[in-house]
């Protein structure tokens, strides 16, 4: 046990020097962004920032309980960037809206590894040191990828998860220009024509670091065409199993979204009321990959994606028919 | 017959065999992972004539922004991806 103990205090001292070094960044953000008023506190209110789930034993209205919650979350960060860091621009305030919960998701596992280890050693229970023990390599590991996340969002570089806005983003400057607009917070939605059928593609708006809310678009354009959609097709980053291809493309349905629930209930919702198929397509990747820069194997994904949503127009649509694309996924460093 | 003593003697030179060969492992397999490192790179598009062209990724780059006139055609070159590509070892 002893052994063990010496092994998780060593690695501990790793994610320690790491969630140091991720407040370090952050901060060097703040204070190169001119913040007014002590940065260091600023940080530390957001680093242990919470939001309590809503009641799940009752169910009604569940999911719009819980977005109210996420909205209220995500407003009151905004708010507290945009009053501290006022001349800093709308993009890199996203950006550093995102290395915060990187340096918060750090924070959490050097918390939560170092709580287990002295309720280990305080109740002198070996199990959990041993399951400790074991489990360390993957969490060192986990905490890696959100510090190597941080430099990703730091320059504004697109990340594997992207490749969903990426796709939409080549649509909806492929034919010609398409006319654009931001539907709903953070979204942008543009039309345009491809094999003879009207397009609308969405998107989060970039190229600062966002995920939009896509359900909440696709429900609104549905609804102002009254349901005449003929299909509506979703692409985004999946995690992969260890052993599958970075950047294998597959096909399948459902909302392939990963949100907490209240954007992939919408879209659900939206395409049951007015009978709508919902197709998905996939692009597998691992964490790491997701939240550090894009690999070209990803990228190279996109033409694929393209192509797949080419043949499904072809083969499950008609001329003239009405599509809705979605391009899930953070666009940073991904414009429209 | 085997004593006790050589037993333990050879249960103990088993372990020692073990923990350096493990050591061994986890010493290459750092190295093999401190080798990998990436370089993201900015990729620029003539969309009129498909001219291409390679650079170093620089801060502000995004994925459409509007970059140098074209040398070939002249028309507006634009950023078409931003990749890491894996530094090849020395």
């Amino acid at each position: 046990m002893m052994l063990w103990i010496r092994n998780i205090k060593m690695h501990l001292a790793r994610i320690e020097r790491l969630v140091k070094d991720a407040k370090k960044k952050v901060l060097d953000v703040l204070k190169k962004g001119g913040i007014k008023g002590d940065p260091e506190k600023f940080l530390n209110t957001y680093l242990q920032f919470f939001v309590i789930d809503p009641v799940r034993d009752e169910p009604t209205n569940l999911m719009r309980r819980l977005e109210h919650l996420l909205d209220i979350r995500q407003k009151r960060m905004k708010l507290g960037l945009k009053q501290v860091l006022p001349d800093l621009g709308e993009f890199t305030r996203n950006n550093l809206e995102i290395m915060i919960e990187a340096a918060r998701a750090l924070d959490l596992i050097y918390r939560i590894v170092r709580h287990y280890l002295m309720l280990g050693q305080k109740t002198n229970n070996w199990i959990l040191i041993m399951q400790l023990e074991l489990e360390m390599p993957q969490i060192v590991k986990l905490a890696e990828t959100y510090y190597k996340a941080l430099d990703a969002f730091k320059s504004g570089k697109p990340v594997g998860d992207g490749i969903g806005a990426l796709v939409a983003a080549t649509l909806m400057n492929s034919g010609g220009s398409a006319i654009k607009k931001e539907i709903v917070e953070d979204t942008i939605m543009g039309v345009t024509e491809r094999k003879g059928r009207k397009l609308y593609v969405i998107k989060a708006k970039g190229p600062g670091g966002t995920v939009g809310k896509p359900g909440e678009a696709v429900k609104k354009v549905v609804e102002e065409l009254k349901g005449k959609v003929s299909r509506i097709i979703m692409i985004d980053a999946a995690l992969k199993l260890e052993g599958e291809k970075t950047g294998e493309v597959i096909e399948g349905v459902g909302a392939a979204i990963g949100d907490p629930g209240p954007e992939k209930f919408k879209i659900e919702s939206i395409a049951m009321k007015y009978n709508i198929p919902l197709d998905s397509i996939i692009i597998k990747e691992s964490l790491e990959e997701a939240i550090t820069p894009m690999r070209k194997e990803i990228s190279n994904a996109a033409e694929k994606v393209i192509e797949k949503i080419d043949k499904a127009l072809e083969e499950r649509t008609k001329e003239g028919n009405i599509v809705v694309i979605v391009g899930v996924g953070n666009t940073v460093g991904i414009a429209q | 017959m085997m004593q006790i003593s050589e037993l333990y003697t050879l249960l103990l030179l088993m372990l020692l065999l073990f923990l350096v060969t493990s050591l061994i492992r986890v010493f290459i397999e750092r190295k093999r992972l401190k080798r990998e490192q990436f370089k993201t790179v900015t990729l620029i598009k003539c969309s009129k004539c498909g001219y291409t062209e390679e650079r170093e990724f620089q801060t502000g780059d995004y994925i459409l922004k509007p970059e140098k006139e074209c040398p070939k055609c002249k028309a507006q070159t634009r950023i078409f991806k931003i990749y890491d590509v894996k530094v090849p070892r020395k």
